[in-house]
């Protein structure tokens, strides 16, 4: 499990693409803090309001300072990352299965109900995809759950154009032919052959949706689509902090600067995965 | 060595300075930025106040309040009226040679036009059932009218003096069809010039009015909807009123010699509402305990940033028979003492508790406050914010058989607010069992009894008295809601502003103000 990890990090020392390293390590820290957040703050902390200490500037009590309610703001980052991580992870999860097994099926049997479904997923397409994720949260009601389910169906038709194209050509490659021959099964060659070739897009992809559906939920919190209060949540916090920008800009500034380093973060991350995976661009360099 | 523009330069930059100059020096013009367009011109049919400023503006009614404190009601399109002994027959003595915009004579005639529109359903007024007891309108002379009412309608006066009793030209009317929505034509102090939907509405100065005219030329009136850029438009001099400031750029402009800032007291209270209709709150004693639970003082201080005060009672200043209350005590003890007398072992189902968020002064953020003192008493709570449109969509809809017999019935605390200055109307809604917004399901006989007797009372103090009483059960003995806050309204003016008044419904009286 950790060797390619380091595989890939000795690679990035090499090429000495110190952003990238950086990048991980941004990446690194969100996710340990993702995970182990109820060690470094306990909910209590992160929810309990006390409005006497409401708006404070950074001290030794409080490092980031406490938001209108008195909440302790280091407190609520933290837990606003293990939100956005769970988020991120369930909905790339997500729409990663379905897209790839609707873009695989659609590439490998191309057929009128194929047609048909491709049709469907350019359909949604068509919206944009915060649109599209408002329209479900709308009929779902908000909440964690239904955030979650929002932003990965509406990735769905993404993944599902993108693992078709491989498909398609692919499955008229020689060691398909020669599966074939040999007496396999369309599902044994679909999804033992051909799928696992895409393992690399997935991971590039995979990668950077993790940055856009952070984005994306983030995005939809801020217009109160989010998990419902009093869980933290960083687009939530900028939402109701952001009135307060000219007089404590720290409120802001807390929950929008840890947005901002882990979405770079995750992206930087992924175009440097690109790099490394995908030989064609190595030998460009 | 000088430099000069070209001779057409120098005189197009003359004449556009011309051009400028001109119209600023021959009139005076007010222009006021509000958050929101107006929806209809149709006095009878609008329920937002973007609308009611303008169509107070250009319309009359028979009667009105005398000052914005609704302490008593006063003559306007009519001189006069009287009562018939049997109290079902009013009969109004109508103003002389008052003029609509268009030139049609105001008489009884019109009088029996506007108050049919109001009744006719078509219409589609929201205030209609103010006027149901009315049986018909009889115009006698030119300037005599009498309204027959099938049963004595104590709050017929109150009703002729909103919105739903403005007087609107039939000429008018008549000809323009719906398009009169668009194009209103009254008596008032100003006269209807242009509405560009989403950018301007002009009224210009009425120099027939019959009562005290207009002391501006012009009122220029601009929606924009974020509240930093009103702040802005204020700054920038682009803007003589400007309402709905928001607090925290009250306290910079405060500072701002080129602004003055005023905080009027607004009708407007916010409360969550509690369904009584099943446990826990259906015992009082758990309302009592989660009204004892919150501290009022700390929310108006540091959440609305002092702006906003802590209610006294049901009815804030500017409602007509406000009867201050004792405030609600903080008191987070006694609150758990009266939780574990009725739940020994704690009550261990969530409370759900619904809020909106952007609709009133920082709704959301006072809702998980209030949410944290609720934890604090040891009540466990779920939350859920609505976007307003599907949020009244839901509240309201008829669940028959349910507790509350609504959507509300799902939820055990409900966040809502309301600005009616009508004593009766604002308690009606809310206390009647069986009225449409009566969400909580509400049901006290006793109230039922004093409001039944309230509508029929004829002498003005006896029928107050009435209200004071169900305003004090309501709000001591029943705590029938979680009071939260009274909104004021953050104004923002230019300093040569003067004489702005504005009622508690955040509607000015506008033919005084001057530039």
């Amino acid at each position: 499990m950790m060797k390619p990890v380091i595989v890939f990090l000795r690679h990035l020392l090499r090429a000495r693409n110190f952003i990238a390293v950086f990048a991980f390590a941004i990446v690194a820290v969100f996710v340990l803090t993702a995970a182990f957040a109820p060690l470094l703050a306990s909910w209590e902390t992160a929810t309990r309001v006390v409005l006497q200490d409401a708006l404070l500037t950074p001290s030794a009590a409080h490092v980031l300072g406490t938001d209108e309610l008195g909440r302790d703001l280091l407190a609520r980052v933290v837990w606003g990352a293990r939100v956005s991580l769970l988020v991120a992870v369930v909905s790339v999860a997500v729409s990663l299965v379905a897209g790839v097994a609707i873009g695989a099926l659609c590439g490998y049997y191309e057929n009128r109900l194929t047609d048909f479904v491709m049709r469907c997923m350019d359909f949604m397409l068509a919206f944009p995809r915060i649109l599209l994720a408002i329209m479900l949260i709308a009929v779902m009601g908000p909440g964690m759950v239904s955030l979650t389910a929002a932003i990965g169906i509406s990735t769905v038709p993404i993944y599902a154009r993108l693992f078709r194209a491989p498909v398609l050509s692919l499955k008229r490659r020689v060691f398909v032919l020669a599966a074939r021959s040999l007496g396999a099964r369309d599902a044994s060659i679909l999804f033992g052959h051909i799928v696992p070739n895409t393992f690399s897009l997935m991971i590039i992809q995979g990668t950077i949706s993790l940055a856009e559906a952070i984005l994306i939920a983030s995005g939809l919190s801020f217009l109160g689509l989010g998990p419902s209060p009093p869980t933290p949540e960083w687009g939530a916090m900028i939402a109701t902090a952001r009135a307060h920008i000219t007089s404590t800009p720290h409120v802001v500034f807390a929950p929008g600067i840890a947005l901002f380093v882990v979405v770079l973060g995750f992206n930087v991350l992924g175009d440097a995965l690109r790099d490394f995976i995908d030989p064609k661009m190595q030998h460009a360099r | 060595m000088t430099h000069t523009f070209p001779k057409s330069v120098r005189i197009a930059a003359v004449m556009i300075a011309a051009a400028l100059a001109l119209p600023a020096a021959a009139e005076t013009t007010l222009r006021w930025v509000e958050g929101s367009d107006a929806d209809t011109l149709d006095p009878q049919v609008q329920r937002s106040r973007p609308s009611q400023i303008i169509t107070d503006a250009v319309f009359d009614t028979l009667v009105k309040w005398k000052d914005t404190q609704l302490s008593e009601i006063v003559p306007d399109l009519a001189e006069s009226w009287s009562l018939s002994p049997d109290n079902l027959k009013w009969t109004f003595k109508l103003r002389k040679g008052v003029k609509f915009h268009d030139g049609t004579p105001f008489n009884a005639e019109a009088v029996k036009f506007n108050i049919e529109k109001v009744l006719d359903p078509k219409t589609g007024s929201p205030n209609r059932s103010l006027f149901a007891g009315i049986e018909k309108v009889v115009p006698v002379d030119e300037n005599t009218v009498v309204f027959e009412t099938s049963k004595p309608m104590a709050t017929l006066l109150e009703a002729l003096a909103g919105s739903q009793g403005a007087m609107a030209s039939p000429t008018a009317v008549r000809k323009l069809g719906k398009d009169a929505a668009r194009n209103p034509v009254g008596t008032g102090a100003f006269v209807f010039k242009e509405w560009i939907p989403n950018e301007r509405i002009v009224l210009a100065r009425n120099p027939d009015y019959f009562g005290e005219k207009a002391k501006v030329d012009v009122f220029h009136y601009r929606p924009v909807p974020e509240g930093g850029a009103r702040v802005i438009e204020l700054e920038s001099g682009n803007a003589d009123i400007v309402t709905n400031i928001p607090p925290e750029a009250a306290a910079r402009l405060k500072s701002n010699p080129k602004v003055r800032l005023e905080v009027m007291p607004s009708t407007f209270q916010i409360v969550f509402e509690i369904n009584a209709a099943r446990p826990p709150f259906n015992d009082v004693r758990m309302r009592k305990a989660i009204n004892l639970a919150v501290d009022r003082k700390a929310i108006v201080e540091k959440i609305l940033g002092g702006y906003g005060t802590v209610p006294d009672g049901l009815f804030p200043v500017g409602v007509q028979g406000r009867v201050p209350q004792k405030p609600w005590d903080y008191n987070p003890l006694e609150a758990k003492r009266l939780v574990k007398e009725v739940f020994p072992n704690g009550y261990n189902e969530k409370i759900v508790i619904w809020a909106t968020n952007g609709r009133y002064a920082k709704d959301r953020a006072v809702a998980e406050a209030v949410q944290g003192y609720l934890n604090e008493i040891g009540l466990q709570t779920e939350f859920r914010v609505w976007e307003w449109a599907s949020y009244q969509k839901e509240l309201y809809l008829a669940k028959p058989g349910q507790g509350t017999g609504k959507g509300s019935n799902a939820a055990h605390l409900w966040m809502l607010g309301t600005s009616i200055q009508d004593a009766d109307w604002r308690l009606r809604r809310k206390v009647m069992p069986g009225d449409g917004a009566n969400l909580t399901g509400y049901n006290n006989p006793k109230v039922t009894e004093l409001m039944n007797k309230a509508v029929t009372t004829m002498d003005y103090k006896e029928r107050m008295g009435y209200y004071a009483q169900v305003q004090k059960i309501f709000w001591e003995e029943d705590a029938a809601w979680l009071f939260l806050f009274n909104q004021v309204q953050i104004i923002g003016m230019n300093p040569a502003v003067k004489n702005l008044r504005m009622y508690g419904i955040e509607v000015p009286i506008l033919n005084t103000v001057s530039k």
